[in-house]
């Protein structure tokens, strides 16, 4: 009787996990920040985590061939969870082990199978979560109760000695305030972005000839890439800074926060723009007629009854521009403008990739959180229709 | 003789109507004839002393940015529309979530993020490049093919089955044709953002229409900063126009199409 | 021709199909009737091995199907459904021609059969250039029929094919099938819920209920024998007289003998257009005539009733 495997994904994951573990390496040693580095394969890690998580893999591929789907998505999640914590502890206690028999200047930085293995656990996860159709609510609770415990984790030092973790600590104060001035500039473009982009919808719905020339328009400025966009806003605006010293005094420059607000507010418009029109146009005709039936005039029909239907549509809108921006205010720091990713394009310069992962790390979790929080405000203002 | 000329009157007006046309003539004149606008330059940055970028030729830098961009599109192509055939297909269904999951998690890393990691693999230049703009392309492409291939009929699908068609000419006489809107829309996507990527990719050594810019920012050069981004961004437009000029021409009947036409509701209330 | 034997079929642990046998005959017009979830359409793709039977045999043409390789079965039986399925992005034509170009048949083969097509089936040329979605309803359903006819099949299995078109275009699809049927001596195995459908179109029928056959045999057989009360109610205790009525054709009851009535009836029409004759004109006696117009006799009130069957 050939075993019939139920859950192929997972089985595929387990593969993938395995190839790491036994090919990859689980960190990587180098002498100091700028040398070459020495591979570590997962076995050289400390016993107990290691052991852990061959085990968790091999359970996981076990599993695969189990047939039940609720058994087997539970028992899935809390293995993925051991190998998780084996993975994470595992370089953490390996770095801790190494640094103390070695000179300072060492770096223990996280390695391709660290990465697959995390990768692999939280796919498994997200596979079993989506099987047993888990209700929202449970799997908020799984994310914040892994989020706790990887917190605790960081406080309880555990990782204290990887690299990752040393550069973050040494640029720790900066960290904060490019932070800031990441989500300042994502927060200004989307203030601006709505400013400007509800009255233009309101100006496409009425006026049908506009919609041709705002929407190709808009569609033009999208297909620019960014740091085109960017570069091409520095000499007109460090000209206007220069003839008006009230733009200087204000912060306006050719460099800095000014051309990449700018860009980032055209940029977000046409998500914003076409989500909300396309939101609105489907609003339905009988409510509209009703409406203007009983009296409401064209400002009181968008305010009242428009806006509050078209919800959904905008808050989609925003999300797709909420999340661009985030990924796009990176390269803001080419410009000057500061952000997180300054840390990734430092990092380049100095062959620093642990630098690079500090700016990019918190920019994908940011888009992640973006995402998840729109999502939410959709969900409930769908429910209020 | 009259009627040759009346011709060649009607065609020269449907040029002109056409502003695909004039931007792509735009942008070979940039291409090609920026040194000439020297005088330009140096009147607008009368600091700079040399105001043309000369470290490689206009048209060099183009063609290394179409080329990085060609080749990528086409291996994104290749695995984003597999990869879309795959979870399309009975066998491959219960892998549809996390493909989609994974591919959603590549979209939010930034692009240099992706091209700095590419760098211990590949080392500096086009290759972590090259990786980065596949790496980007797959999702919008695996997305259109996606969404193209479960947008055929149901009923044409079971008709297709019951009637006697292989799973191979199903795939390829009906299901493509009928999601290659889609895919086209997909590319589409991906050659933009892959345009925009590779000009990004000259912050780790790639040759490109970025290498000005880069070199213009850092240097504080405007004068730089400005010939590579008016290039780039007319290719990218002209690009985009292309795609559209395409899609129109390839769709086989009117309401195919994935955009929605963006409706005239043109009333004024009362 | 077609014979099922035992075949049984489960879906999610429900029977869809339970210990069905069956034996359709060349030739007939075979119709599967029950109420929706019968088990139906499970049974008519289980044929074409669109459906792989659980349990029990299926045969075609004397050949075990899961001996054949179901893509050569498919192509050598026609497949109508109730959504049409006409491929968006071919024309007409094209979609017609689906079928042969699969076989391989040469560009002159499969233009011929086109041309035989359209004339067989009244097919405005006009048509065949035209994409799908410019057609109504009923004309796509007449191309399906069209498509499904193409490479000439003897079997040809339709799944509620009328069901989703307004009363008119069903009728004339209805008509059009019977003729045709009667022309060409295909097997027909014919999918619906309707049971006025049924009688029109059946000279078999098989009555399903839950997955189980319940009777088959011939159309009169089942109405005038119904084996027990399910069949009886399905098709209407009360009007089964009126059904029947809808049945028989008037030169079965007409007598030859002239007393001088007026109006006029065809001899194939039912007895119950005649009577709907004698109530429009308000008179008790029909003049029966042929196709060509020659009188064959006369059929009064008295002879309908007469010959009618004990239930």
């Amino acid at each position: 009787m050939t075993p019939i495997v139920h859950n192929r994904v997972l089985l595929a994951l387990c593969l993938v996990g395995a190839l790491a573990a036994l090919y990859g390496e689980f960190l990587n040693s180098a002498p100091n920040r700028l040398a070459g580095s020495v591979a570590l394969p997962l076995w050289q890690a400390p016993l107990l985590e290691a052991a852990a998580a061959m085990a968790g893999l091999g359970a996981l591929t076990v599993l695969a061939f189990a047939a039940q789907v609720k058994l087997r998505s539970y028992a899935t999640l809390l293995v993925a969870v051991l190998v998780l914590w084996a993975s994470l502890s595992g370089a953490g206690h390996f770095a801790t082990l190494l640094s103390s028999a070695s000179p300072p200047a060492a770096r223990y930085s996280l390695g391709a199978t660290f990465w697959t293995l995390v990768a692999v656990a939280l796919l498994a996860m997200l596979d079993a979560v989506q099987r047993m159709k888990l209700a929202l609510a449970l799997r908020v609770g799984l994310v914040a109760a892994l989020c706790f415990g990887f917190v605790l984790m960081a406080q309880a030092g555990r990782f204290a000695d990887l690299s990752l973790a040393k550069e973050f600590s040494s640029h720790r104060a900066i960290f904060f305030s490019e932070l800031g001035r990441h989500l300042a500039l994502v927060g200004a473009a989307i203030f601006f972005a709505l400013c400007m982009g509800v009255p233009l919808t309101a100006l496409v719905l009425r006026k049908a000839k506009a919609c041709g020339v705002v929407f190709a328009s808009l569609g033009i400025v999208q297909t620019i890439p960014s740091i085109a966009l960017f570069g091409v806003l520095i000499a007109p605006l460090s000209a206007l800074s220069r003839d008006l010293p009230f733009l200087r005094d204000l912060g306006v420059g050719g460099t800095g926060p000014a051309p990449a607000i700018i860009a980032l507010t055209l940029y977000s418009l046409l998500p914003l723009v076409r989500s909300f029109y396309t939101g609105l146009a489907e609003v339905a005709e009988d409510v509209k007629d009703a409406a203007i039936g009983m009296g409401f005039g064209a400002r009181n029909l968008f305010f009242a009854v428009e806006l509050p239907l078209g919800l959904p549509a905008l808050l989609s809108g925003l999300r797709v521009a909420t999340i661009q921006a985030i990924g796009l205010a990176a390269v803001a720091a080419l410009i000057g403008a500061g952000g997180l990713g300054a840390f990734v394009f430092q990092g380049v310069g100095e062959y620093a990739l642990d630098l690079v992962l500090v700016g990019a790390i918190p920019i994908i979790l940011l888009a992640l959180a973006a995402d998840f929080i729109f999502q939410m405000l959709i969900a409930s203002a769908r429910r209020r229709i | 003789m009259r009627a040759d000329v009346a011709r060649l009157g009607a065609f020269m007006r449907q040029c002109a109507r056409r502003p695909g046309l004039w931007l792509a003539f735009l942008l070979i004149s940039c291409i090609f004839a920026m040194p000439a606008a020297e005088p330009l330059f140096r009147a607008l940055f009368p600091t700079d002393p040399r105001p043309i970028y000369t470290r490689a030729s206009f048209l060099e830098l183009t063609l290394a940015h179409c080329w990085l961009v060609a080749i990528s599109s086409l291996v994104a192509g290749s695995i984003g529309i597999g990869l879309g055939i795959f979870v399309t297909r009975e066998s491959g269904r219960e892998f549809a979530p996390i493909v989609s999951a994974i591919a959603a998690i590549g979209q939010t890393f930034p692009p240099v993020a992706v091209l700095a990691l590419a760098i211990p693999l590949l080392g500096y230049g086009g290759g972590p490049t090259l990786a980065a703009l596949i790496l980007y392309a797959i999702l919008p492409i695996l997305e259109g093919a996606v969404t193209g291939l479960r947008a055929v009929p149901d009923a044409a699908r079971d008709a297709a089955t019951g009637m006697g068609f292989d799973p191979q000419s199903l795939l390829w006489r009906i299901e493509l044709p009928l999601a290659s809107p889609f895919i086209l829309a997909g590319l589409r996507n991906a050659v933009i953002i892959n345009i925009g990527t590779a000009t990004i990719g000259s912050s780790v050594g790639a040759l490109s229409l970025g290498s000005p810019i880069i070199e213009g920012l850092s240097a504080s050069n405007p004068a730089y900063v400005i010939q590579g981004a008016t290039i780039v961004a007319l290719l990218a437009v002209v690009t985009d126009r292309a795609f559209a000029w395409l899609e129109d021409f390839l769709r086989p009947a009117p309401n195919l199409s994935p955009k929605p036409a963006y409706p005239a509701i043109g009333k004024d209330p009362i | 021709m077609i014979e099922l034997h035992s075949v049984s079929k489960h879906f999610d642990g429900a029977a869809a199909v339970e210990n069905f046998s069956l034996r359709i005959e060349a030739g007939a017009l075979f119709v599967l009737i029950g109420p929706s979830g019968s088990g139906k359409s499970t049974v008519l793709r289980m044929i074409n091995a669109m459906i792989e039977a659980d349990q029990g045999k299926i045969e075609l043409r004397g050949q075990d199907i899961r001996s054949l390789d179901p893509v050569q079965l498919r192509r050598g039986v026609g497949y109508v459904i109730q959504s049409v399925g006409l491929f968006p992005h071919w024309t007409i034509r094209e979609n017609i021609a689906a079928v042969p170009r699969l076989l391989g048949w040469s560009d002159a083969k499969v233009s011929a059969r086109i041309d035989e097509i359209v004339e067989l089936l009244q097919i405005e040329s006009s048509l065949l250039q035209r994409f799908p979605r410019q057609l109504s309803g009923g004309q796509q359903q007449r191309i399906g029929v069209a498509r499904a006819l193409a490479a000439d099949p003897d079997i040809i299995l339709m799944d509620e094919p009328f069901a989703a078109l307004d009363p008119l275009s069903r009728a004339i699809l209805q008509e059009e099938l019977r003729s045709l049927h009667a022309r060409s001596g295909k097997t027909i195995v014919f999918v619906t819920h309707d049971m006025d459908e049924a009688l029109r179109l059946a000279t078999n029928m098989a009555v399903m209920n839950k997955g189980r056959l319940v009777q088959s045999g011939a159309r009169e057989e089942i109405l005038l024998h119904p084996a027990n009360d399910f069949v009886r109610d399905f098709f209407g205790r009360e009007a089964m007289q009126l059904r029947l009525l809808d049945i028989v054709p008037v030169r079965a009851r007409m007598k030859r003998r002239w007393v001088g009535a007026i109006e006029t009836i065809a001899a194939g029409a039912s007895l119950k257009q005649a009577l709907n004759l004698m109530l429009a004109r308000r008179c008790a006696r029909l003049r029966v005539e042929d196709e060509s117009g020659a009188r064959l006799g006369e059929i009064d009130i008295a002879d309908i009733v007469a010959g009618g069957h004990e239930s």
